[in-house]
């Protein structure tokens, strides 16, 4: 703390939530608030929630946490609740803290004077209590203020007429709020201004009337309201990190970029369609080709192809386009044919819940698909590793030449995190076997080798010629329905897994207590944030619990796992989703009964559930 | 078709020997075709041989595609860079590795089933994007590897194994849907005319776009009325000697009629 940076006044970080009808742009806001908070060097993270409708009756939340440290979930309490829509503002006040801050639009006020004196009735104070104190009726609406708790404290700003005063028109109040919050909690201007510019330069407007706006809720708050809440950024010790700010959707296409990645084949679905938007403006820069398909199954035939062909492909899709694959999936097993498909799951069957998370999709990518065919299944945790492990996903495709599918989900694909990235080694960009001179005498593409790994030889290259077919070929390639052949090359493709598992797989990570322990729990996909913090609070407050991390979901480790579950006295596996899909896959290896903390209430999970979960069971 | 255009030689002539050696036998694997005896398709590979040979096409720059049934077995009788893949894709996969790879020769093969029944929302789609792949339906009528069962090209009232009272639908026509989805290469021809196939394959593989070659073929097995060589050299007729296949209006008069017309229906010079 010696004044070299800005800190958060708690060391848990702060929570802000910027809530507004669909259209009201507070998604960019807290785009660009989390943006500026991130190049001081806070760690961020981010998450929205917006309806499927792009413009009209809906809630749309920018969730923004930030702190000096590493936050790894998300938080079910709210510090600052920003109100750009009264209406569904009200919904948001029970997550609020008990001295939480609210600031709204005080329209009312210049509604119900007709002389426009922006007299400050609403002005700073905190709420005594009395409900009738701050009830405003002049429209027949709701306002916020007659809903907040006691202690809360509530800022009232003229959003809109700021905003009408300052660019003529009042779809810039959420410009004028960025300015509100940068001066209220003591963030310096210069950085946001930079943001916006960068953000909204080019939209047309002209930055100076945008710029502006911003000023004017910057100077309301300097001039207007006296500061009553605690809450401030303070310019305290903060080491300055390289951080990179990025969704994990964008972290995919970073790095199936610097994968060498040049084929990219899809057909537009929430969330994933973002991947394919980037990959669009990005892959051709660098000698690649992007192609938007009729439907999925093209989408995978088109990467199938091209995969073939000798280059690196893959396609990005969610839950119903996965679906469509299926048929593909068992092709590129049985055609050995690398490729990697990433399904950034929503929730629900069918078309479900598009704009929605949940963990729901794992039965499917386990087991999607007729007769035996290995795959490997990923689930990154977060967004780093969303980079880290796309990376992986074409290495392990290419080395063990068959489907690896990475399950995102919708929070993972949409929460703006800073993270640090690390580059990815050169050998996992080409990772092909090629065939021997003397392999290619007589060249077997299914050649039966000890590891499973067969060569295989791209297009171009001489004494390669060869056909690959979704029938049960034998070494030369040629189509056999007998016993011994279709016994031999089922072991060929099942020992590739186990090669995997031998040299390239991790082992899954464990961390909290050591030892023997009360509780355990194993996590998977995105809810291993929370679970993460909710063990290192649990650790640090003298609880005797421990996780233990999976990232590669299929082929699995048993043997860690083993000793982990030997470790505990119980076992909590909490997941997104209502059948305890995760829960069901370990108990196919273990026999062993798990707890399950099993939720489809379609937000992300929060480190506070867990703790509760933690509480509970320790308790009972 | 008025005349036969000389080809480009790709290669030098070194690289070509094997070619010259061997001729249509460099396209070809150790593996024999299990097609009947008497099948048409025996008919299509020789001519698809002996243009490659002449259009100096070496097999390892050579990718063929194909879907499922009797043409999907194609592949395995060829030498060259092949995938079998699933019922109604080839389309897809041919363009993706067309994409990726624009050096490669590629070949979509397709049945009358895979291309017009189960993968026929991907023909507008591959017709739209143009990609540089020769699409070659192979259009025997009925469904052969599955013992003769209704096809989208059966003709109405014949009987199938799948349809025991007669087939209740009429039949598709290939060559009139390619030309309205927007085709810049449409011809059509006969699997006992060689010649007249080599002339096709050849101007469909120089063509620098979605080449679509409908190729009507006699299914020896399973048909006895109306795909058999026999009924089929009665309704197949050269087009007209001063046909002018830059002509889209006319190309749409030919495909309506009941005739099937050979040769190079429309072709739109890029």
């Amino acid at each position: 703390m010696d004044g070299r940076g800005f800190q958060l006044i708690s060391d848990k970080g702060i929570t802000i939530e910027i809530c507004g009808s669909s259209g009201d742009g507070a998604l960019a806001t807290g785009e660009i608030f989390t943006k500026t908070l991130s190049d001081m060097g806070f760690h961020t993270l981010s998450f929205d929630s917006y309806p499927a409708e792009i413009r009209g009756f809906g809630k749309s939340v920018a969730h923004i946490r930030a702190g000096a440290g590493p936050l790894t979930s998300l938080s079910r309490k709210v510090d600052i609740l920003v109100a750009l829509n009264d209406r569904y503002s009200i919904e948001q006040i029970p997550k609020l803290v008990d001295e939480g801050v609210v600031i709204f639009d005080n329209k009312p006020i210049e509604v119900a004077r007709e002389d426009n004196d922006m007299s400050h009735r609403l002005g700073p104070g905190v709420y005594s209590g009395e409900k009738d104190e701050w009830v405003i009726e002049s429209d027949g609406s709701h306002c916020i203020a007659g809903y907040l708790g006691p202690g809360m404290y509530l800022y009232g700003v003229p959003l809109n007429q700021l905003s009408q005063r300052t660019t003529g028109e009042s779809r810039s109040r959420n410009i004028v709020i960025l300015g509100v919050m940068a001066a209220l909690f003591g963030l310096p201007d210069k950085e946001f201004i930079n943001n916006l510019t960068a953000k909204l330069g080019k939209k047309g407007k002209s930055i100076d009337t945008i710029i502006s706006a911003f000023r004017a809720g910057y100077a309301y708050v300097n001039e207007q309201i006296v500061k009553l809440d605690p809450y401030l950024f303070r310019k305290e010790a903060l080491e300055k990190r390289d951080y990179r700010l990025m969704t994990g959707n964008k972290a995919v296409a970073t790095a199936a970029i610097d994968s060498e990645c040049k084929f990219y084949a899809g057909y537009p679905i929430t969330p994933a369609t973002k991947i394919m938007e980037i990959l669009s403006a990005e892959l051709p820069k660098h000698g690649g080709h992007v192609v938007q398909t009729e439907d999925e199954i093209a989408a995978i035939g088109f990467v199938t192809g091209a995969s073939f062909a000798g280059v690196r492909a893959m396609t990005a899709t969610s839950g119903p386009g996965f679906c469509l694959m299926t048929e593909f999936i068992g092709y590129n097993v049985m055609a050995e044919n690398p490729i990697v498909i990433v399904d950034a799951q929503r929730a629900g069957p069918a078309t479900g819940l598009p704009t929605k998370t949940e963990q729901s999709d794992l039965n499917h990518a386990l087991f999607a698909g007729n007769g035996d065919a290995p795959r490997i299944v990923l689930a990154p945790t977060n967004v780093s590793e969303c980079y880290q492990w796309t990376a992986e996903a074409f290495y392990l495709a290419e080395k063990y030449q068959m489907p690896v599918i990475m399950l995102t989900d919708l929070f993972l694909s949409l929460c703006l995190e800073n993270v640090l990235i690390e580059p990815i080694p050169d050998y996992k960009k080409h990772a092909n076997k090629y065939p021997t001179e003397e392999e290619l005498k007589v060249y077997l593409r299914q050649k039966v080798t000890d590891d499973g790994v067969s060569p295989r030889t791209i297009p171009g290259q001489e004494g390669g010629c060869h056909v690959v077919s979704g029938l049960e070929q034998d070494q030369y390639g040629t189509p056999v329905y007998d016993a011994t052949t279709h016994t031999m090359m089922t072991e060929k493709r099942f020992r590739k897994i186990k090669t995997a598992l031998e040299h390239d797989i991790p082992l899954p990570e464990r961390s909290g207590a050591k030892g023997k322990v009360k509780l355990g729990i194993i996590s998977w996909g995105s809810t291993t944030g929370a679970v993460r913090e909710a063990v290192n609070n649990a650790v640090n407050d003298g609880k005797s619990v421990a996780m233990l991390k999976l990232i590669v979901v299929a082929p699995l480790h048993t043997e860690p796992v083993r000793q982990f579950l030997d470790s505990c006295d119980m076992v909590l596996v909490p997941e997104l989703n209502f059948e305890g899909q995760f829960a069901n896959w370990l108990s196919m290896h273990f026999n062993y009964t798990f707890h399950r903390l099993n939720r489809v209430t379609v937000s992300p999970i929060t480190y506070n559930d867990i703790e509760e979960e933690i509480d509970r069971l320790l308790k009972g | 078709m008025n005349e036969q255009i000389k080809p480009e030689v790709f290669y030098p002539d070194d690289e070509l020997s094997e070619i010259k050696k061997k001729g249509i036998f460099t396209y070809r694997s150790e593996r024999l075709s299990t097609w009947c005896p008497g099948c048409g398709y025996y008919g299509i590979e020789t001519a698809l041989e002996r243009t490659l040979t002449e259009l100096n096409i070496l097999p390892k720059d050579l990718m063929i595609v194909s879907g499922i049934g009797c043409t999907g077995r194609y592949p395995f009788f060829a030498k060259a860079y092949s995938m079998h893949v699933l019922h109604g894709r080839s389309l897809p996969v041919a363009s993706g590795a067309k994409i990726a790879r624009s050096d490669l020769t590629v070949l979509a093969l397709t049945g009358d089933g895979d291309c017009l029944g189960i993968g026929a929302g991907h023909l507008p789609h591959a017709i739209k994007r143009n990609t540089d792949i020769t699409c070659i339906l192979f259009d025997n009528g009925i469904y052969g590897l599955t013992k003769g069962q209704t096809s989208p090209m059966t003709p109405k009232g014949q009987v199938t194994s799948s349809h025991p009272e007669g087939n209740p639908d009429p039949n598709m026509n290939p060559v009139l849907l390619a030309l309205s989805y927007g085709a810049n290469f449409v011809a059509r021809g006969f699997a006992g005319a060689p010649d007249d196939m080599k002339i096709l394959f050849e101007e469909g593989i120089k063509h620098k776009g979605f080449s679509f070659i409908h190729i009507v073929s006699p299914c020896v097995t399973f048909d006895k009325v109306n795909y058999t060589y026999e009924h089929l050299r009665t309704q197949v007729k050269h087009l007209p000697r001063r046909y002018d296949y830059t002509n889209l209006d006319m190309a749409f008069e030919m495909a309506r009629t009941a005739e099937l017309f050979t040769g190079l229906i429309y072709r739109k010079e890029p």
